[in-house]
This record gives C-alpha cells, sequence and structure tokens, in this order.
C-alpha cells in the first residue's frame, strides 16, 4: 500500500489542475466568498501558531546527498530490528536499495517479502518494475500481470504490464488489459499507454481519443499532448497539431529549469530529498500500523523539513494532530498544505471543519469562502457554508444566497433541501417549496424530504431546523 | 598522377577484370525473376583484435577532475587511404586536459591494412598524427583527385588532412580556412556533403558545447562525484563550410540557416531524406532541444523540420541524450530511415521514413531498441551482416560515468556491443547471444565503424573503445549468401560519389543505399557501399542518382564482386576475389 501512495503523490498536483479551468459566472456569491476570504489571513495570523511537536533529540537534518543516504539506511536498519519479518518494514527496506541503485539488493529484499507472503502485490510491482527498467519485458509482464491477479485495483501493475506488452510488439492485448481497466480506473497515464497501444495497431482516430482522455484527466501532461498531435498529423489534422503541439512547448518550457548565472558545483541533494522524504514518510506508515505513534510522527515531520513540497507526510500529521485533540497543530499542518496545493480546496474545508468544531464561526466561514475561492466550481465549500450559517443560526440572511449558488454548482436533491431551509430560515416560504419540489423531483422516494415538503405546505414552523443531515439523503 | 583506386594488382592478391556492361539510362526494372530470399542465417562475430597487431590504446586525458570533454571522445574512420583495396584504420585520440601537459603527448593513430587482419601502424609516415583532442571525423575527397582526405573535429582547433596520393598526408588546415579554433569549442561529428551539387564537396560540422577546464563545473550523484551533465554548458553553434573549389572554404553558416539550433551536437548524418535530389542533414542532440533535421532546399539553405517530421524527440516527446546516428532503409521501402543511439533509460530510437517530411518513432513496434534501455549506446549503423537482403542493426554501448558501477548495479561502464537482426518483416531480434564471441566483449564504446576488412564480402566492425584498446570483430555468417561492393566514381561530380542514391535491383528484392561522409557516432566508414542479394547470383539492374549529377543504369552484374561504377560509363569495373 505504501508503494502506491508514494507513487501517487507525484500524480495529485496534476489532477488538481483540473479546477483550474475556473468560470466565475456567479458575481453574486464571488463577491460575497471574496470578501470574507480577503480576510482571511488577517484572522488565521491572529490564530495563535503552536509549534508542531518536537522530539527532544531529534537529530540535525542531512546536510548532503551522503548524509541522507546513511540516515535512511540507519532509519531502514532500524524499522527492520523493531518490527522484524514484517513485510511492509522489509518493502522499506527493498526501496531504500532501489532508491540507491541497488537494484540487485532490492530484488533479493522483494523475493524476501515473498518468502514472508506470497500474496505480496507490492513485491511483484516493485519486481516488475525493475524488470521494466532493464528491458526484459517478458519477466516485467509476468511479474505484473501476478500482481494484477492479486490485487485487479493496482493501477501501477496495469501500467508495466501494458507497457511490457507495447514492448514486446503485443499492442491488442495492451489495448485489451487497458480498455477494462480504464473504465472503472480512468487515469492518464493509462490513457497515454491506451493511445500508444492503439498508434501501434494504426487505429489512429482512437489514438487521438485516448491521447485526448489523457491530456483531459492531467492538462499538464505535456507528453500526451506530443503524442496527440503526432497521430493529428497522421490523420491531415494540421490546424490542430499545430495548437497541440503549441501546447507541448508550453508545458515544456515551463519543464525547464531556469538558471540563474551559471553554477560551478551542483548535486542531487534537493531531488534525494524529495525521494527521501517519501520514504520517511512511509516508514512513519509503518511505524503507524504497528502502534508507534511517537516514531510515525518523527518521521513525518522529519520528511516535512526534508521537502518542504512533501504533502503526504502533512496530511498524516494533520490527521494524527486531529485525531489525539491537538487541533491547532492540526489546523498549522493544513495551513501549510494550503499553501502547497494552493488551489485544493479540501484543506479549507478541512481548517473550516476544525474551526467550526470548535466554535469559532468567523474563522470557519473564512475557511469555507476561500475554499470556494480557490475552487468555484467545486460544490464542497458553499454546501459547507450554507451548513455553517444554518447550524449556526449567525448570519442566516447569506445562506440563501449562498445555497442558489450551490445549487447551480451541484443540482443535487440534498443541495436543493439546503436551499429550502435557507429559505425557510429567512422567512422565503414559497422559495422553500419551490426548492423542495425540485428536491422530490430529484428524489422521489425521499420520505424525509416529503415530510418535510407536506410540514412547509401546512404552514408549520421547522421544529429545529430544516437541515436535513448529512444521513438523510 | 591521376589516382586509380584499384590496383591492378596489389599485395592481397585482388585483381581487375574489366567487363562489358549492358549500359542504359532509365530503363525498367527487370520484374521476371522471383524474389530469392535466404533462410534465417546465423551472424557471428570473432575478436580478432588481439592478432591484428592494432596496438593503439584510446586516452581521453582524464587526470579524475571528470570535464565533459572525456565523456564523448572519440571517433575513427575507415577507409582506403592508400588505394590498395584495403580499408585502413583511423583511430581519434583525447588529449591530457589539465596542465601540466606531459611532453609526449598521445595522438591519433592510423593503421595500414596489409590483408588478413594484419594491421601495421602508419602515423609517423602518414603525418596524421594529431595531438589535438579528436572527437569527430569524416573523410572525403575535397579536391577530388582521387585521394581521400581527412577532417578531424576537436576540442579547440580542428584539422583538415589532405591526401598527397604517395601514402602521406599534408595539414592543410590554415590554408582551407576551417580551424574553427576557438579554445572553449568542443567538436562532435562532422561530414563532407555536397550541399549544392557543384561538384566538389564542403563541409559541415556539428559542434557539442563551449567548454573549458577552467570552468570548474562539478556534479555529484547519490553523494559521488560524476561527469557533469551538458545542459550545464552552452550549446556551440554548428557550422557549414562551402568548398570555393580552389583549395579554400567559406563559413556560410549564418546563411545557410545551420547555426540556429541550439542542440548540443553529437553524432550526424547527411542523406536525401526526402527524396528529392540533394542532401540533407541530420545532427542527433545530446538533450534538449532534441535532434535537428536540416532540410536542403538545393539553394544552399536549410530548414529543420525535426519537431514537424517526429525525429526531434522519441514518441513521448522527450529529448534524449542522443549520440550517434546513421540512417538505412530497413524495410526496403526506398526511403532512408534513421536510427539514433542514446543515454542509459532511454530506447535506441528507429525512426521509420513514411515519406511527404513525416517519420514515426517504431523502436517498440520493431525491436530496435531491444539491448539499449540500461546502457549508455554510441556507434550505430544498418548493416546487413548476414547478406540476406535486408538491413540488420549494430550499436555499440558503454556508459559515460567512468563509476557508474558504485551508483547503479543495473548497469555497467563496459558492456557488449548489440546486435540486432533484421526479420524481414519489418521487425528485429536481439540475437547478441547467440552471435559467436559478441557478448564476451567488454567495450566502452563510443565511435564504431562498419566495412568489410577482409574483402571476404561480410562486413567487420571496429569499435574505439574510451581508455581502452579499440576491438576488432570479424564476422561471419553461416548461409552463403550473395553480395556485392559498389564502388562510385564521380566524373563530374564528386569524385567519391558522396551522397549519390544507388539502387539495386535482384529480381524482386530492390535495396537503396547512399554513400555518406561521417556518421555514427562521430566517425566515417562505408564509402564502399555493401548490398547483400540473399540467393541471387547475379544483380539485374543498378541505378546511380549522383548529387548534382545525372542517373546512371547499369544491368546484369555479377554478385560476390566489388564493383567500380564510373560515372558517365557504361562499362562497369569489376575488382574482386571469385568465391
Amino acid at each position: 500500500m505504501f508503494f502506491l501512495c508514494a507513487m501517487a503523490a507525484g500524480a495529485l498536483s496534476g489532477l488538481a489542475t483540473a479546477w483550474l479551468l475556473r468560470s466565475k459566472n456567479s458575481p453574486n456569491i464571488d463577491g460575497l466568498v471574496n470578501q470574507i476570504s480577503a480576510d482571511l489571513a488577517a484572522s488565521l495570523a491572529s490564530l495563535p501558531k503552536p509549534e508542531p511537536f518536537l522530539l527532544p533529540d531529534e537529530p540535525p537534518l542531512p546536510r548532503n546527498t551522503r548524509e541522507l543516504i546513511e540516515e535512511v539506511n540507519a532509519l531502514v536498519a532500524e524499522l527492520i530490528k523493531i518490527c522484524p519479518n514484517n513485510v511492509d518494514a522489509l518493502e522499506m527496506k527493498a526501496r531504500a536499495e532501489d532508491w540507491q541503485g541497488k537494484t540487485k539488493a532490492a530484488i533479493a529484499t522483494w523475493e524476501e517479502c515473498l518468502r514472508l507472503n506470497p500474496q505480496y502485490v507490492h513485491a511483484y510491482v516493485g519486481m516488475a518494475a525493475l524488470a521494466a527498467r532493464a528491458g526484459e519485458h517478458e519477466k516485467a509482464a509476468e511479474l505484473a500481470r501476478k500482481a494484477m491477479e492479486l490485487d485487479p485495483t493496482s493501477f501501477r501493475a496495469r501500467d508495466i504490464l501494458a507497457e511490457s506488452l507495447i514492448n514486446l510488439q503485443r499492442p491488442a492485448e495492451a489495448v485489451e488489459v487497458l480498455e477494462e481497466f480504464l473504465r472503472n480506473d480512468p487515469r492518464s497515464r493509462g490513457f497515454f499507454l491506451l493511445g500508444r497501444a492503439y498508434s501501434l495497431l494504426d487505429q489512429w482516430e482512437k489514438a487521438a481519443q485516448a491521447y485526448q482522455a489523457a491530456v483531459n484527466k492531467y492538462p499538464r501532461y505535456a507528453e500526451a499532448y506530443y503524442a496527440l498531435a503526432r497521430v493529428q498529423r497522421r490523420l491531415g489534422q494540421r490546424k490542430e497539431a499545430q495548437e497541440t503541439t503549441a501546447k507541448y512547448w508550453e508545458l515544456m518550457k515551463q519543464r525547464e529549469p531556469t538558471r540563474q548565472g551559471m553554477e560551478t558545483a551542483v548535486d542531487d541533494f534537493k531531488e534525494m530529498s524529495i525521494n527521501g522524504a517519501i520514504l520517511l514518510t512511509d516508514i512513519g506508515r509503518v511505524y503507524f500500523a504497528v502502534g508507534q505513534f511517537h516514531r510515525a510522527e518523527r518521521l513525518w515531520q522529519r520528511a516535512a523539513k526534508l521537502d518542504p513540497h512533501n504533502v503526504p507526510c502533512r496530511q498524516l500529521l494533520a490527521t494524527l494532530c486531529q485525531r489525539q485533540g491537538r487541533l491547532w497543530e492540526a489546523v498549522s499542518w493544513y495551513r501549510e498544505l494550503t499553501q502547497i496545493e494552493s488551489d485544493n480546496p479540501v484543506n479549507w474545508l478541512e481548517i473550516g471543519q476544525l474551526f467550526a468544531g470548535s466554535l469559532q464561526f468567523e474563522e470557519a466561514e473564512a475557511a469555507f469562502s476561500k475554499a470556494c475561492e480557490v475552487a468555484p466550481e467545486r460544490p464542497d465549500g458553499y454546501a459547507a457554508l450554507v451548513r455553517l450559517y444554518l447550524s449556526s443560526g449567525r448570519k442566516v440572511e447569506r445562506a440563501p444566497q449562498v445555497a442558489r449558488t450551490l445549487v447551480t454548482k451541484a443540482p443535487t436533491a440534498e443541495n436543493y433541501v439546503l436551499l429550502a431551509a435557507s429559505c425557510e430560515q429567512t422567512g422565503d416560504m414559497e422559495g422553500a417549496l419551490s426548492a423542495l419540489k425540485h428536491a422530490l423531483q430529484l428524489a422521489p422516494q425521499n420520505q424525509t424530504y416529503q415530510r418535510m415538503y407536506e410540514r412547509l405546505l401546512a404552514g408549520k414552523p421547522s421544529a429545529a431546523s430544516t437541515t436535513p443531515s448529512k444521513d438523510e439523503k | 598522377m591521376e589516382a586509380n583506386n584499384f590496383p591492378v594488382t596489389s599485395s592481397s592478391g585482388l585483381r581487375i577484370l574489366a567487363r562489358p556492361a549492358f549500359a542504359g539510362l532509365f530503363l525498367l526494372w527487370a520484374t521476371g525473376s522471383v524474389f530469392l530470399r535466404a533462410a534465417e542465417p546465423k551472424i557471428s562475430f570473432r575478436d580478432v583484435t588481439f592478432r591484428t597487431g592494432i596496438k593503439f590504446q584510446h586516452t581521453d586525458g582524464s587526470t579524475g577532475r571528470r570535464h565533459i570533454v572525456e565523456t564523448v571522445a572519440s571517433g575513427l574512420a575507415t577507409f582506403d587511404y592508400d588505394g590498395d583495396g584495403l580499408i585502413d584504420i583511423y583511430f581519434l585520440n583525447g588529449a591530457p586536459l589539465d596542465e601540466p601537459r606531459p611532453t609526449v603527448l598521445p595522438r591519433n593513430a592510423l593503421y595500414r591494412n596489409l590483408g588478413g587482419f594484419q594491421f601495421r601502424e602508419v602515423t609517423h609516415q602518414a603525418a596524421v598524427g594529431d595531438t589535438g583532442y579528436g572527437l569527430g571525423v569524416a573523410v572525403g575527397d575535397f579536391d577530388n583527385d582521387g585521394f581521400p582526405d581527412v577532417y578531424i573535429s576537436n576540442y579547440g582547433a580542428n584539422v583538415f588532412y589532405r591526401n598527397n596520393g604517395d601514402g602521406t598526408f599534408t595539414d592543410i588546415t590554415p590554408q582551407t580556412g576551417t580551424a574553427s579554433a576557438h579554445p572553449e569549442k568542443a567538436g562532435a561529428g562532422t561530414s563532407f556533403l555536397d550541399f549544392d551539387g557543384d561538384g566538389d564537396l564542403d563541409l559541415y560540422v556539428a559542434n557539442y558545447l563551449a567548454f573549458s577546464p577552467r570552468m570548474g563545473i562539478t556534479n555529484s550523484w547519490r553523494g559521488i562525484p560524476i561527469y557533469p551533465d551538458p545542459s550545464r554548458f552552452r550549446h556551440w553553434p554548428d557550422q557549414l563550410f562551402r568548398n570555393n573549389g580552389e583549395g579554400t572554404f567559406t563559413d556560410i553558416s549564418r546563411e545557410a540557416g545551420v547555426d540556429r539550433h541550439q542542440g548540443r551536437g553529437m553524432g550526424m548524418v547527411c542523406a536525401d531524406f526526402d527524396n528529392d535530389g540533394d542532401t540533407d542533414v541530420f545532427v542527433a542532440s545530446d538533450g534538449p532541444p532534441g535532434n535537428s533535421l536540416l532540410i536542403n532546399d538545393g539553394q544552399g539553405h536549410f530548414e529543420d523540420i525535426a519537431m514537424l517530421a517526429g525525429v526531434a524527440f522519441d514518441s513521448a516527446g522527450l529529448a534524449h541524450g542522443a549520440m550517434g546516428a546513421d540512417c538505412g532503409d530497413y524495410d526496403n521501402d526506398g526511403w532512408l530511415d534513421l536510427y539514433v543511439t542514446s543515454y542509459q533509460g532511454q530506447w535506441a530510437t528507429l525512426y521509420r521514413n513514411l515519406g511527404g517530411a513525416l517519420f514515426d518513432d517504431v523502436t517498440q513496434a520493431t525491436g530496435a531498441g531491444a539491448g539499449s534501455l540500461n546502457h549508455v549506446t554510441w556507434g550505430c549503423n544498418f548493416v546487413d551482416f548476414d547478406n540476406d537482403g535486408d538491413r540488420d542493426i549494430f550499436y555499440g554501448c558503454g556508459h559515460l560515468i567512468d563509476n557508474i558501477e558504485l551508483l547503479d548495479d543495473s548497469t555497467s561502464l563496459e558492456a557488449p556491443p548489440v546486435l540486432l537482426v533484421n526479420t524481414g518483416r519489418g521487425t528485429f531480434v536481439n540475437a547478441s547471444a547467440s552471435a559467436g564471441e559478441l557478448t564476451q566483449v567488454k567495450a566502452v564504446a563510443r565511435g564504431v565503424a562498419f566495412d568489410d576488412l577482409d574483402n571476404d564480402g561480410k562486413v567487420d566492425v571496429v569499435i574505439l573503445s574510451s581508455r581502452r584498446p579499440p576491438v576488432v570483430l570479424q564476422t561471419d555468417a553461416s548461409a552463403n549468401n550473395s553480395w556485392v561492393h559498389l564502388h562510385l566514381q564521380g566524373t563530374r561530380t564528386n569524385r567519391d560519389g558522396v551522397g549519390a542514391r544507388v539502387k539495386v535491383a535482384a529480381g524482386k528484392l530492390v535495396q537503396i543505399a547512399e554513400v555518406h561522409s561521417g556518421r555514427g557516432y562521430q566517425s566515417h566508414y562505408g564509402t564502399r557501399l555493401h548490398f547483400g542479394l540473399g540467393a541471387h547470383s547475379r544483380i539485374d539492374r543498378i541505378e546511380v542518382r549522383w548529387i548534382g549529377g545525372g542517373v546512371d543504369v547499369w544491368e546484369n552484374l555479377p554478385a560476390h564482386r566489388q564493383i567500380v561504377l564510373r560515372e558517365g560509363s557504361p562499362d562497369w569495373i569489376e575488382i574482386g576475389r571469385l568465391r
């Protein structure tokens, strides 16, 4: 499982870019949101800022790659000692060896994993990846297929299998593997491989569709734009090919690092620290799984320091602090996450929930408003705001306006009920009835909504609130 | 004296047999004969280095400071410098880069082929022992006197050797104006070509980057010092020199448009990629912005269409750390395809020429990248080793990080070369393991040259191995397929027929090739064209389209021969040992 988490981390930022396509077609609610969120920085800044929990024996951070490798090796050795015969701990060892270029040792450790647990999917995936890198495609395909038998949802195994089949000049089989899988788990890399497989089969229209799906899923996928442009040229779509090529260049230029002068000495410490942080985070997960929360937290904190942009370690720290009731520390980690993933509303929603839970209305409202601002097309932030207004009974007059925006973003029965509740709370009974009618049209069998509607028709006031609980769907 | 590259008698026992030939222009291809394809023959290589007498030891001049130039040295040339019908070998060498320099400097070395895989060093007598830092080399008869001349692309000043025709050379660099002598210029591949079709050979010089030991640029990986990557150095623009026809050249890089590409040039090859009758230029680039394909408008202007044509990057849009490049028609469809070697983790890439200025990366579809992923790959070529009528692929391997085994045990510094056999069905199979002693070869390949060193009708291989002695591989094949060597002789066009397009038809087997000067990984080889003919004992038709000239056709020629085709002459001359 840890292997997958590490691999998925890189893709998260890409998926988030779908939210970049914002259309501010709700000027009223935008004004409201902006007004509230503009004060957020100051509002959060005024909060006490608890220092993250630090262990007293914390050693200094590594200063170079050599020290980093030594630290990771020592941590892996300690993990194996503390968790003997633990297959997840062995996975950490295999990954650390691979990270250092010791592929033979990594293969031996993966094999050891399989002796402990012959069903250990990640060992098959790890060995398949190494075989693929060495150009041993038959072996890679065999191992990846075994992994997929054990875990049909393993997208990494699927990708290795598909790519190996393509390299073995069996693109039709790759199509078979990919199409079935992508129906349930539509990921950009899978679509890219599908496009390649169709290209090798000279099915250019289907190749174009697959590459288009890849860039739709991940709009910063430069390689897919290039491949799409090639296919468009094959299809005689010169204008489209030119536009796609321009997009490719735009993305590739963003990838090239800007060189400030000519540095004479460079190394890979930054890059290695990023990978080291992923390893530390996952070693921490192993400790967490065996109940060693203290060690887990220490490693996650160290990972956060090694890589200022590592998301999973901060998510784990925030969740841990939240569960242990260390709310300010949780807020602190979520705040870091909002800076790293500036277009991800989830972190603002988490902050808002934490404030709402501790009855700090203004801060909660500001956080939910920020969630709306960073992802105006997503309904989550608006729904959270409406619930906040209705449940707290404060600024209820704002609720209908926000709820109307909410139903334009996501016209679900639940959201129409929220709008109905907002209207009722502000005395707009006609609006409430109209909204509930919509809700009933969308969920005609829902007895709760039916009772609400009948009560409103009868002109009875709400007993407490019309707001449905999250369970009343 | 009037040169005749084909002696009436020679120490190797060759003899000339003048034969009448059926001559004629634009005749219809014979279509009646059956396409005779040989059974799958086995190709094997024997390492004969130990008995060649070659004592050359390459140096990259390294002292442990890890200068980038050391990673890319050097190329080599195989050509018949003395016109005795045997292919000789010229090795480039590196040089010390740091002070103090030793009093005795390493130098390039020329080995004369005595026959039977025996060679004797003649560097001193021939006066070709340049002590510059040798990177790339091309051979071409720039003055059309019948003797092949040599141009060397160095780190620092380049060198131009004129062949005097008596076994010696003269350094004519100053008078030609081709030194490109900036001390920070690191050269790369170089080629002679007649880009304007005026009958004399011009000179393209690809360049790598700007480097000086004083830059002090260092790098480390996984905590261990390694060579820096090329992106840390400014690229150095390519150059094109027009032959003025009286022993001098003019740098026309700017007006020709060849200095615009921002790539760090490596190996190159000049060929007619768009079948329009003039010579284009392909230059491999070590990293972004990708390879360049300069299309010649026939008027002396070049346009880089690599990106549009699909050869700048691989199929995923990634610019490889490309190293060597060569071309050949692997599928016998009449269009020259490209093979480009690259860095570890990247496929050595086969680009199929679809015509219409469009190529397709068919590496995965054909298996042409087999064996390349975990190595750095260098000199390469399409060669019909088994003479079955289709071209196989051979490439050399060897890392450029000299301490790579401390950092990554999935690869190695020394590595055997790779043979990919053409199945004849548009795919390749890695046959290295069954190719005799091939997998026992431990080389750190850079330049690789391909020529028939013993005139037995099978193309042999010479590998320049960085910091090591070279490797000479004698080729054998189980099947006794037919072959022909063609030596073009221009009379109105350039003397060696550089750029000329040759079409050979034997039954339904129709193949094309061109004479290329400067190719692969910064090397030169194959001036004498080699065609495998399968089971065909005769050639129905040979058509030669001369660069800047007309088209000549010869019919009904024998196989198992070396044949000279002279421009405008209806006769052909046979040199060779009958089998």
